[in-house]
Parts: C-alpha cells; structure tokens; sequence
C-alpha cells in the first residue's frame, strides 16, 4: 500500500497531464474529427454496423412472425429483452451520475470524461428503449401505452410499473439528451470556427445555434447546465427505482422485495461505471487521449466501482436474510432455488462477477492496472447482465410447480442481445468521429492555465512561447 | 325577447315537462339495442343496423379487395330457427362399441359443438374429452373425400355401379369369396342390414373386430352365465368397489355413466356423510388408480392370481362359490407376498361387510377390466354373486355388439388373416375400422390384406387400410347420417345427422343397403324403415319425431340378463398359475388404450392430441413407461430411444419414467406412429409416436411377457405440460398447500383441516394448512354484496383427472393448437389445465388432481400491472379480458400467482384449413398474435343466460328468470362426469355454489396474497381402510 504523500493529498497531481496548452488541447482533441477517418476506425465502424444490420434483420423477423421466434413460454413471459432493457438503462447511469451528481459536487476530475460518459448514457438508453417496444405481442398497438387522448377516453392504467417505466425512461431519456447537447454547444462552435469543408461548417454551425463565445452566451450556458444538472441528479435515483418497480411491485417471489429500488440504484451505478472504463481504456489508446484521461481518473473511477460492488454484494446477502427472516416459504424456496437451482450457473456467475471482482480494487496496484482494470470491468458488464437475467428468471418457479419451466434462449435471443451491442457501439464510433470525445472548454476551466494566478503565465512570457 | 341563453329549446312535449318515461327513455338510449332479439323478432332498430352494415360492407367490397363471396338468404327459413340462435340435436355415437346419447349444439346448420344427453343412460347430460372431440373430426380437412379406385380419385356415380354390378355378380355364387369386417357396433338397423346380408349371401363371412377388445369380459362371462353378455355397473349404489386392473374411470366401458354414478358416492356434505370405498389393483397406473383410496401395485399377469385370493379370502367370510373353484384356489395362490393376501382379505372383509347390512344401497362390487383374463372375469362374476351385488350393483346385458355365435375380437381378425392367406377371401368389404394399422403384428394383416382381388374401405381417411384397398370410400362422420345405437342397458337413440355430408360419403348402412341392392340406400329410409316395420303402426311419425328429439326412443331393445341366470362356475376356463415375476431383464409389457386417440382413430384429430395423458402429461406422442426402479436397472432416463423387444419383433420408442407402474413392467400405448398424411396443424414430423402394433400378438393383445428394452443413443424430445410434479419444490421445503387431503378419519376428527391457520409470530405453528398472514391492501375492498357475483366451487374429492373439462373448454372457447414443437416450449393455451401431483413416497405414490383455470381473484394481481388496462374487473367479480385492447406486455401473466393466463406467441390460426373454421363458436373471439387470454368462466354463456333471465324477468315470470340463471354452466363443469365443477351466483345463498363454498372442506389457494379468488376448492378426502394403514 502506497503511503499518501503531500502531494496527492494537498495538491493533487494535475489534472491534465503532459503540460498542455490551451491550444494544443483544442488541436489534440479537434484533430481526431478533423482527420479523415483512420483504418482501426473504420474496421470498428464497419463490424459495429454490421451487428447493428443483424439486429435490425432480427426486430424486422420479430415484427413480421411475433414474440414465438423468442424463448419465452408460459410461466416465463419476460426474457432476454427485458433483461436487456434494464441492463442498458443501468448502463446509462453512470453517464448521469458522472456528468450532473460529480458536476454538483464540483468534481473536477469529471470533466475529462464526462462527454464519453454522456454520451455513453444516451446510446445506452437509446439501446434500452428499443426493448420495451419490441417486446410487446402487439407492436402497431404499443403506442396505447402513451396518455394520448383519443374519443374512447381510454387512459393508459396509471397503476402499473410499466406505465411509470415510459414517463420515467422518457424523461430521463429527454433530460440526458439536452444536458449532454448543451454541453456540447461552446465545443460545436470551435469545430465550426475550425471547419474546412462546407457541410461540416454548415452542420457545426447549425448546432452550435450561434454561439460566439460572448459572456452573455457563457453565462446562459453556466446556468443552463446547472439547472439540467440538478433536473438530472434525481433522475439518477428514480430510474432505476422505478425500472425495479416492475418487478418489486408483482406478487412474484423473487421479485415482491423492497430492497430492490436502493440495489438497483447500486447495480446500475456499479455496471455503469464499468461499462465507462471498458470504452474509455481502449478509447484514450486509440485516439492518444491519455492525457485527458489520466491513470488518476481510472483509480477514481474503479474506487466508485469498489463501493457499490459492495453495495450490491451487500444486497445480495441481505435478499437471502430476508427470505429466511420473512419466513414466507415461497420467498425463500425462490432464493435457495436461485442458488442451488437450475439456474445456479448464472447465480454464480453473477456472484462471482459482481462480489468478488469487485474486491479486487482494494488493491491500488489493481486500481492503477489499466490491462486488469479493462479486464475486471468486462466482468462487472457480465455480472450485472446476469444479475438481470437472475432475477427476471424468477418467474421460472413461483408458487405452483404445476407450472414450473425452463428459459432457454432461441438464436433470436442472442442476435438481440449482441445486436444490442452493434447499436450501441455504431453510436458511439459514430460519436468519437464527429463530435469531440472531450469536453474542451471544460477540461480547459481545469487546466492550470485557467487559474488568473497561474504562475506559469510568468514562465510562458519568459519563455516567449505562444501557443494557439 | 331572452337571450339565446335562457332560451329553451326542446324537441317534444314530453321534453318540455321534463316527465319520468321521458328521462328513463333518454337514459335508456340504446335499450332496444341491448337487448337480444331473440324472442320478439326483428326490431326496427335491429334492421336498420343490419341494412345500414350491409350498405356499409357493400361500398367497402368496391374499395378494397376482398374475396368474392355470395350470401343466400333463406328464401324458405327452416323450421324454429332464428340466426344467431344456437340449437340443440339429440343424437348419439359409439367409440369403441361404447354408446352415448348426445345433444349436438348447431349454429346456422354448422355443429360446433358436442355434449351429452341429460335422458340418455350413459351420458347423464356428460360426455368425455374424447365425444368432446368429435366435432373436430367432422372439420378435418384431409378426411376422404371423393372414392378411389385405387389411388386414382373417381366419381361416385363410378363408386355406385361398381358396388351394384360387383355384388350383383357375387349374388349368383351365393357370396362365396365374400368377407366383411366391421367395428363393434351395437346398432340395430346395422345388425339388421348385416342378417340380411347372411341371407343374401350365404356363404359370405362376417368379422367383427375391435382393436381394444372386450374378449375377457365376453369369454368369462359366457362360461359362467353360458351367455355372452356386458356388465354394467350401478356404482351409486356401492360402497366399496375394487377395481381389478380396470380402469372404469378412464377408458374402459361406459366411462360417462361410470364416473356420473360413482361420483354420487363421493360427495361429501359434511364430515357426517358416508363415502365409498375404492380399491384398485393394477400394473400401470390408471386414471382409475389415481382415485383409489387403496391402490396395490400388482404385475398384470398376476391379477389373475389375486383374484383367486380374493375368492378364498371371501369364501373364508362366508361367501359361496362353486366347490371347484374354492377347491382350485389354494393351488393357485400359493406362494403369495403376504402384503397381497392382506390386501386381499382387507377389502374381502370390506366388499362381504356390505352385504345384507340391512341398509339400502350398501352394496360392495368386485369390476375386471378389459385386460384381464377370462378367468378373471368368470371369478368376477362369482364374486359378486357370493357378495349380494349381482342385480344391485352389477347388472348384465346381452352384447348387441355381435352376434352371440360369433367368436372374440381377436379371434375373428386372426381368422380374416388366415382366410385371407389361404386364399379363401376375393372381396372384403371393410366396414369402417382401420384393421391394416390395428391388427396385432403376428398376423402379418397388411400382407394378407393384399391377397384379396377386391378391398374395398369404407373409411375415415385415406389412412393405412385404404391405401392398400382396390376401393376407398369415405365414410360420413356421425354427425353427417343416419344411424341407431344401443347402449349397454339396451336404451336405443336414432343418430340424428345436423348437416348433410360436406364431401359426400356413405355410411355404413348406406354402403350395405347398395351391396343389398335396396330400391332406397339412403340412410334415413333405412333407418326409418327399420325401426317402422319394429314398431311401426298408426302414430309412428309422432313417435319417430319424439325419438329424435328426445334422443331415446321409448322402449329398450333388450332387458337386462334374468336373475335366475346365475354364474356357475369357470365352465370350460381353465386357470393358469402365476408365472415368474416380471423384472427389468424380463419385462411385462402391457398395452393400453391412449385415454385421447383411443385405438388411433383419433390420431388425426389435434384437441385429443394436444390434451395431456392424465398421468404423463405427455402430448403429441406415446411413450415406453417405467417405474423408477426398473428405470434404474437397466440405466434409462427421461426422453431416451430405446428398443422394446417382444418374442422376436421390436419396436423404437421413447422411455418415460413414471412412478407409480408395477416393477418390471413397460406400459406402452396404442394409437400412435400412424402412418398416414395426416393434418396436424402446427406438427412438422410428419409421424406422431410410435406403433406398438409390432409386438402385439394376437393371442394374448394386451400382455406381453419377456420383454426386453435396449436403450439407444440419444433423446427424443417429448412435449410433456408438466416436467414438476410433486407438492414438494425440493431442497428439503415443506409441501405446499395446494391440494389438501385427508383421510376420511381425520375428516371427521378435524372438519375444518382444509382452512388456513395463520402463522403467527412467537407462537408454534397452528395445527392446520399454515399460511404466511395475509397481506393487506392499503384500498378498501370493492363491494361485491350486490347483484349477481359469480364463482366457482371445484370437488377434489370427485375430479377424476379425466381431462373432459380440458376438452369442452377447447371446443368451446376456440383454443387453437400449437402442436408439439410448441408445446415442448411451454406454450400450450388450455384455459383449464389439469394440475397432476405425485404424493407420497417412490413407487408407492398417489396423484391428486387439481383442475386450474382462472381464479378469478377479486383482488386480481394481474389488472393492475397491465399499462393498457386490458384486463379489469367486472361488477360481478370477473376478471376480464379486452381482446382488442392488450397489446401483449405479458406482465400480468407473469404476475398471476396461478400461471393460468395464455399468450399467443404467434397467430397460431394462421393457415388452418377454412372447413376448421366451421367448427368455431361464433360467439368467442378468435384470438390473434400478441394477445394474452385465459379462461373466462365462459363469459358467452353467462351473457346469454342473463339476457334470457332479462327477458323472463321483463314479462313478469321471475321464478324463470331465477331459474334461467341458476342454469348458467360454463362448458367445463357441463361436460364434468362426476359434477366436480359447480358455477354458479355466490351472492344467491341458496345457489348450489354458494352452499358448497360454505362447507368445512373448502378452502383458496394462496390466500396469504390477499387475492380472493372466486374459485374456491374442496378439500380431498380419501377413506382408506383403517385396517391397511401403517
């Protein structure tokens, strides 16, 4: 264990490394969208919308033979879609969590990786509200589920958690959209400033709405962002609360739990930061971001994965008490069913990826490991999938074992699942090319250079250096 | 001048003064519409709707394609109907040589659906899962249409003149070279037709063959009474009844009428009432088993060895019997397990307690099922007798099945095998029956079958028989002709045809009367004819015309067997002593009769395929069934190919481990492995299951000995809806309570043990059903004390496990078929399953049976979480579904405690054959892709009964209206033979659901989830024999 030196405690390490200056920040991050697109970039692109293309192939398949190609049945009527669907709303949060709640608490290590994790969030979200549509027996009638008024005067039931789940995944769909685009405003404009061709200038421009860079702009902007930031920190908690409604308000043992809203919150936090580090650690590699995204900004964020790992791990323990303190016999066949069950296998993966990798970050050497920090992080991404598919798979054995059955996933099952991740990565290769994967103006607020009493400004002038 | 808004505009005088007929005709906008118009006729109303919908179809036809159609109005309505107004048609069928009079619901001409007739004898107003089913063959799509000759299709003007010149021709050499081969069919007009044909063609031969045969019960019971003759059985009027490898609940006999009468001796009012007693001894395990209160698990072969003990243990009691016979039986009971004697002497001691116990109906009865010996059946014979229950509970009959100088089932197709083989038979008419496919496989049928110059098949399909035939003529379906049946108690019914045949086909009368050469064939003039030369005379017609209606005509055809003729002895039967126990190496191999497809008749009808085996729970295919024990020795699991050989044939077939059969005995299924281009919606391997006819040998068809099983490489999947079937989930947790059973003792000690006792904090678990406390809503509860409320009360104590109500609900509710591929995935849609649990330990287990089908809970899990509310409640406490609001989230059947809620995963009536459609309740919608649906308590019914009640009420005839609801029947507990279903108005106390649901006995499931289901359920009890226990 390293002992803590002066230096991290009272001044932190810089958190921008390699000495930049504002303008090489801008040409660093400006180049990569700039440039034409590299070879790497478009092998990524091209095998990401390749998945997406069978994932497409797959929902046209659904829509035109029906939830049968999937391998739900009786007793399971929520498969891998659902699983899915929560697994990518979780997905998203650390997006939030990263962007408004650390913005809040002026965190300023966030700014390097606050964009990717927006965006992250976005196309997660995008990925998770592809499910909920599909899934339904009837598509051309999903729409009923929205309050539209119609002559029938026929409201959506307000009762049920699926209801909730459409306000509640709208609005944080629509909330994280604008943070995330207000956000990208002043750094739009730079690309605009910086555009060669026309139609590159003229979309920048477009969605730049004007900027110039006034301080009435950076005011309106300041302010703006602040408020969406707190509109966006309650949604951290309540989306997944009300995402683990749909199952803790059933009747269903396995599901009926009241732990659930906090756990999930946790859950989602733990695979959301994960599912950052497994894009951000190739990411700052393949576009030479390191010094944006520093060694420092890893161990924060595998300390965050520490702490709700735990959290869940904790979860996982307390289910299991209840059960048996309930004394309801249902409840607690449910849960040693989960462990000794048919479904043991996934129950044990789930615990192992998600108690014990976890554990690992105790050690500041793991933490600071950027190869096992990878590694550990695809654990975490598949434990929470599994943690999903866990708990939905409760419905495989409830109260009757007249009716008790067993999932089995068709190939369509998986083409949805895998196709999930060509959305998700088309999305986001798209992303690092055309928009700045780095906030620039923020990450210049952070820079040494931004402080008035930066006493290198004497060194710079000295020097005679001036850059950009 | 006011303004225009004091200004009261009004648009009649009534308006103006604002009268009461006036507001109640505004409140009451669309009274008339609401009302049915089926008594008063059309109302103006009424006919302008169906103009102003006409005018709407006709311009749309021009804007949109659609299939040309033509509607042709009645210019001449028939008779008493009304559109839209179902009618009722007594008529009456055989399966098996088994009659049941039945009522034939008809929509606009189109059968629908079948039930039974409330006069006939052997239906009581029931029907089994299988006469459910028939309707479904009448629509079959690939049934025989036009004749063949050969394989190359032909008119039936050809069919005609080669009938009349063929057997014109034989006519001259007195039909020698001429066979026939029927069913067992106990029709007069029939047995006429075939006397007739004897004189026409003397030298012709008859064979009656029937593949699941009665020759035990004829062959005893002519030794014993010298007659051929068939029991029935007064089971209402037994107290204890034991059961000799028979399965009278199931398949065997008159089932219907079986299970009606026995259930009268189990219903239990409170713990005072009296309860029958039911013994089984048997190899498999039987529907009839599942009910036992005392069940012995005995190698087939060595029924006849209890039997004789059963004689000694009653002989010691004081029964008489023959001397020889008791002088015979210790020979042949030496060396019994002392289990089996005590066994034996228990339920002797119970059967001679009845008698002359001075009570009325207190009578034991000793029945043999189809498979025992003729011995058995003899020895049967005389236990009764020495009983005190000939005449009570057993009555004999004369068999109109065949004639009495006819020889058995099994000894007709043999010697139509070897007539065949020598040569002797140039034309055989195949009267029905499907013998190439049936024949025990020693015969080698299919090979001698084209020996013949001249076959002709008058069949059902172009299946394995017609293929083979020089001739194919389709036969019409029962609901298509004429026809008589006469039951086992001689109670006779004219079949009644409700539509004319949809292909063209004959039926067997009318194939005979050509062959006769009659100046009228068809099957009305014969019928009618026969029955007015019987009984004709002045006010035949009216006569004629009650028998239709009635279904029963007035006078049986014969009586029941006189009681001086008493059972003397064995007669020429000769005992055979027990053989070796049968083990794994050397296995006893019995052959039963699928409770579904029976013989394979049924083999293309996807209802009786779809419907579970009662114990199995296996659809779509047959299996190879063992105890776990014999599973275990020879190392076979679940779904493993293994070869089942006998006296040198094999066959391939499919293990299944089911606990429960006796050791060392594989029970396999007949009806299966057809091999014909069936229609099998949904079922893409073109064979269901697997033949058993191989091994079958004709001189012993339904026990086989040294047998032997090789497992083979690899699984063969079955479609089985219920893979869990023990109360116990496992890892060491406590049984569930959801059925709950008693003894008839601790009944009595403890009336109430069916209600829940609450577990309580700190206090020891209570001594009842224990329950978590229930949870409590945070709303206050719905008043439901108003208006009609409906529910449900199921007897556990008389539900059979037979699956009628599965069927029934199919027929009518239009629940598709998925077939197997689909089933195996769970997908089944039965709105009533039939919940099967193994209790106890190993191979001495009991099953219970619990029918689920919606609970219909007031405080429904299932509405609340639907986001579309799609499923909501009722005033009358009825969960219902909007079809056409669910968009299929699925969330409220994952959250129905029941599981009983049904997803179309696809449009499962996609590409069924449009004849299919005709057979569809147009008053039940047709569900498409993406709907959830679930059992409604038949909610058409409950609609039209209270339309009619409305009506009845409107007149002023309130007692009618009352009683009009009172006969609301879901199509579930109408078919129930034994009445375990009862439906009916709760908030009515006086209503037979509401009186059941006040008995100690009932109970809900999983109350701790504050769900009060309206389906309630009666405690099990079973009376064992103190003296058998521990």
């Amino acid at each position: 264990m390293a002992t803590l030196t002066r230096d991290d405690t009272i001044f932190p390490p810089p958190l921008v490394a390699g000495d930049p200056t504002f303008g090489s920040v801008t040409d660093t991050i400006c180049r990569i969208v700039e440039k034409p697109p590299t070879i790497p970039w478009l092998v990524a692109f091209g095998a990401a919308s390749t998945v997406l293309t069978m994932l497409l192939c797959a929902i046209a398949y659904l829509f035109w033979e029906g939830t049968g190609i999937w391998g739900l049945n009786n007793p399971i009527g929520w498969g891998w879609a659902i699983v899915n669907f929560v697994f990518w709303v979780g997905i998203g949060h650390a997006g939030t969590l990263i962007s408004a709640v650390l913005f809040l608490f002026r965190q300023k290590w966030r700014t390097a990786i606050n964009r990717f994790a927006e965006a992250m969030t976005i196309f997660a979200v995008i990925c998770a509200l592809v499910f909920p549509g599909i899934h339904v027996g009837r598509i051309w009638a999903a729409y009923w589920m929205l309050p539209l008024p119609n002559q029938m005067g026929m409201w959506p039931n307000f009762r049920s958690p699926l209801l909730w789940d459409v306000f509640a995944v709208s609005t944080y769909f629509t909330v994280s959209l604008l943070f995330w685009y207000v956000g990208l405003i002043p750094d739009l404009a730079t690309l605009r400033d910086r555009a060669k061709g026309k139609l590159a200038f003229w979309a920048y421009g477009f969605f730049s709405l004007g900027w110039r860079g006034a301080n009435r702009h950076w005011q309106n902007y300041e302010r703006a962002y602040l408020i969406l930031a707190g509109l966006a920190t309650p949604l951290v908690l309540s989306v997944h609360t009300i995402v683990s409604f749909d199952f803790a308000v059933s009747v269903i043992p396995g599901w009926h739990t009241t732990i659930f809203p906090p756990y999930f919150v946790a859950g989602a936090i733990f695979s959301g930061f994960a599912m950052v580090l497994t894009l951000a650690v190739p990411s700052r590699k393949l576009f030479g971001l390191q010094d944006f995204i520093t060694v420092r900004h890893i161990e924060n964020m595998n300390k965050i994965i520490l702490v709700t790992g735990s959290m869940v791990g904790y979860a996982y323990a307390m289910e299991f008490f209840i059960a048996w303190y309930s004394a309801s016999p249902y409840e607690a066949f449910a849960f040693v069913n989960r462990a000794f069950g048919p479904y043991a296998w996934a129950y044990w993966i789930m615990v192992s990826c998600n108690v014990i990798t976890p554990q690992l970050f105790w050690f500041k050497k793991i933490r600071t490991n950027i190869v096992l920090t990878f590694i550990l992080s695809i654990f975490v991404n598949i434990g929470m999938w599994f943690e999903r598919f866990v708990i939905t798979m409760s419905l495989h054995r409830d109260f009757l074992p007249s009716s008790w059955d067993y999932f089995s996933p068709t190939l369509f099952d998986w083409a949805m699942l895998i196709g999930s991740f060509g959305l998700f990565f088309t999305l986001f290769i798209l992303f690092l090319k055309f928009l700045p994967a780095v906030a620039i103006a923020e990450v210049k607020g952070v820079m040494p250079q931004a402080n008035p009493h930066w006493e290198g400004y004497h060194k710079h002038a000295e020097g005679g250096a001036h850059h950009g | 001048m006011k303004t225009t808004d004091e200004r009261r505009l009004w648009r009649s005088l009534d308006e103006l003064q604002q009268n009461e007929a006036f507001e109640k005709a505004q409140a009451d906008e669309f009274a008339e519409a609401t009302e049915a118009p089926e008594l008063d006729g059309s109302t103006r109303r009424h006919f302008l709707g169906v103009m102003g919908a006409s005018m709407a179809m006709a311009s749309m036809a021009g804007c949109v394609r659609r299939p040309e159609d033509h509607i042709v109005p009645y210019s001449r309505a028939p008779e008493e109907f009304l559109p839209g107004i179902k009618q009722h048609f007594a008529t009456a069928t055989h399966v098996g040589g088994n009659v049941i009079g039945l009522l034939v619901e008809s929509h606009e001409g189109r059968p629908t659906k079948i039930e039974g007739n409330p006069d006939h004898p052997s239906s009581f107003g029931k029907a089994s899962g299988v006469h459910q089913g028939l309707v479904l063959n009448l629509y079959d799509p690939t049934r025989a249409r036009v004749p063949q000759k050969g394989k190359a299709p032909t008119s039936w003007e050809a069919a005609s003149d080669f009938v009349r010149s063929h057997f014109r021709g034989l006519l001259a050499q007195q039909g020698r070279g001429l066979a026939f081969v029927s069913e067992s069919t106990p029709s007069p007009t029939l047995s006429h037709l075939k006397r007739r044909i004897r004189a026409t063609f003397p030298d012709a031969t008859w064979y009656t063959y029937e593949p699941v045969s009665d020759d035990g019960q004829r062959e005893g019971l002519k030794a014993a009474l010298e007659m051929p003759a068939r029991a029935r059985y007064e089971l209402n009027m037994a107290t204890t009844v034991l059961a000799l490898d028979s399965d009278f609940l199931g398949t065997e006999g008159d089932t219907v009428a079986n299970g009606y009468r026995w259930a009268q001796t189990r219903k239990l009012e409170n713990e005072q009432s009296g309860m029958s007693r039911l013994y089984a001894v048997e190899g498999r395990f039987s529907v009839t088993g599942t009910n036992a209160d005392h069940r012995l698990r005995l190698p087939t072969s060595r029924i006849e060895q209890f039997a004789w003990a059963l004689v000694e243990e009653v002989a010691k009691l004081g029964g008489a019997f023959p001397i020889l016979v008791t002088q015979a039986a210790p020979g042949l009971t030496a060396g019994l397990d002392p289990k089996v004697r005590k066994f034996a002497a228990v339920a002797a001691e119970d059967l001679m307690s009845e008698k002359g116990a001075g009570e009325v109906h207190r009578y034991g009865l000793v029945i043999a099922g189809r498979r025992t010996s003729p011995v058995v059946h003899a020895l049967t014979a005389l236990l009764n007798l020495a009983i005190g229950s000939q005449g009570k509970t057993v009555t004999y009959f004369p068999d109109a099945r065949r004639a009495d100088d006819e020889p058995g089932d099994m000894a007709s197709i043999r010697a139509l095998a070897e007539a065949l083989n020598a040569g002797r038979v140039d034309t055989l008419v195949v009267l029905g029956g499907n013998p190439v496919y049936t024949a025990p496989g020693d015969l080698g049928f299919a090979e001698a079958f084209k020996k013949a110059k001249t076959t002709i098949a008058l069949s059902d399909h172009v299946d394995e028989t017609a293929r083979l035939a020089t001739w194919t003529l389709p036969r019409a379906h029962f609901l298509e002709a004429w026809g008589d049946w006469a039951a086992t108690d001689g109670t006779v019914t004219i079949q009644q045809p409700l539509i004319a045949p949809l292909h063209g086909a004959w039926s067997e009368i009318e194939l005979l009367a050509r062959i006769l050469d009659e100046a009228k064939v068809d099957g009305y003039s014969q019928v009618r004819g026969f029955w007015q030369g019987r009984m004709g005379g002045p006010g035949f017609h009216k006569k004629w015309r009650r028998w239709l209606h009635d279904g029963v005509t007035d006078t049986p055809l014969f009586g029941s067997v006189p009681v001086y003729k008493k059972p003397q002895g064995l007669g020429t039967l000769t005992p055979a002593a027990a053989g070796e126990l049968p083990t794994a190496r050397n296995l006893e191999v019995v052959f039963v009769e699928d409770p579904n497809l029976f013989d394979g008749r049924f083999a293309n009808n996807s209802w009786l395929q779809e419907a579970p085996d009662p114990i199995t729970k296996i659809t779509w295919d047959n299996t190879i069934s063992v105890n776990m024990a014999t599973a275990e020795a020879l190392n076979l699991e679940n779904e493993d190919r293994a070869d089942l050989a006998v006296g040198g044939q094999q066959i391939a077939g499919v293990i299944w481990i089911t606990p429960g059969i006796a050791d060392g005995t594989a029970v396999v299924t007949l009806g299966y492995g057809r091999d014909f281009d069936g229609y099998l919606p949904y079922h893409d391997e073109g064979k269901v299951g697997f033949d058993v006819g191989p091994i079958r040998a004709s001189s012993n068809p339904d026990l086989a000995t040294g047998g032997k099983l090789q497992k083979k490489a690899g699984k063969y999947p079955l479609a089985c809806v219920q893979r869990y079937g023990s109360q116990e989930p496992g890892f060491g947790y406590a049984a569930r309570p959801l059925v709950r059973e008693a003894s008839m003792e601790g009944f009595q000690k403890n009336p109430t043990f069916a209600k829940p006792g609450i577990l309580e904090h700190g206090k020891a678990p209570p001594k009842a059903v224990v329950v978590h406390p229930e949870a409590k809503s945070i709303y206050p509860d719905w008043d439901y004390s108003q208006g009609h409320q409906w529910g449900m009360s199921i007897d556990l104590n008389t539900c059979t496990g037979c699956n009628a109500c599965l069927v029934a609900c199919v027929s009518e509710n239009n629940i598709m078929s998925v077939g197997k591929d689909q089933v195996r995935r769970g997908r089944e849609l039965h709105w009533i399953r039939m919940d099967r649990y193994f209790v106890g330990q190993d191979d001495d287990v009991q099953v219970v049976h619990q029918p689920m089908g919606c609970q219909q809970c007031e405080t429904a899990p299932c509405e609340n979480v639907c986001p579309v509310a799609a499923t909501t409640h009722t005033p009358e406490g009825l969960n219902d579904m909007a079809y056409n609001r669910c968009i299929g989230t699925r969330y409220c059947a994952n959250n129905c405690p029941f599981k009983v809620r049904r997803f179309n995963f696809y449009n499962y009536s996609k590409g069924q054959d449009e004849l299919v459609h005709m057979q569809r309740n147009p008053n039940v919608t047709v569900r498409f892709r993406g709907v959830m649906e679930k059992c409604t308590y038949c909610t058409q019914r409950i609609n039209l009964g209270k339309r009619q009640a409305r009506m009845a009420s409107q007149q002023g005839r309130e007692d009618e209206a009352r009683t009009l609801i009172g006969a609301i029947t879901p199509a579930c507990q109408q078919t129930c033979p034994t009445d375990a279903i009862v439906f009916g108005d709760i908030n009515d106390k006086t209503s037979r659901v509401a009186k059941l649901k006040a008995q100690s006995r009932d109970y809900q499931l999983l109350t701790e989830l504050n769900l009060h289901p309206r389906t309630s359920y009666l405690a099990k009890v079973r009376n064992p024999n103190p003296k058998l226990v521990g």
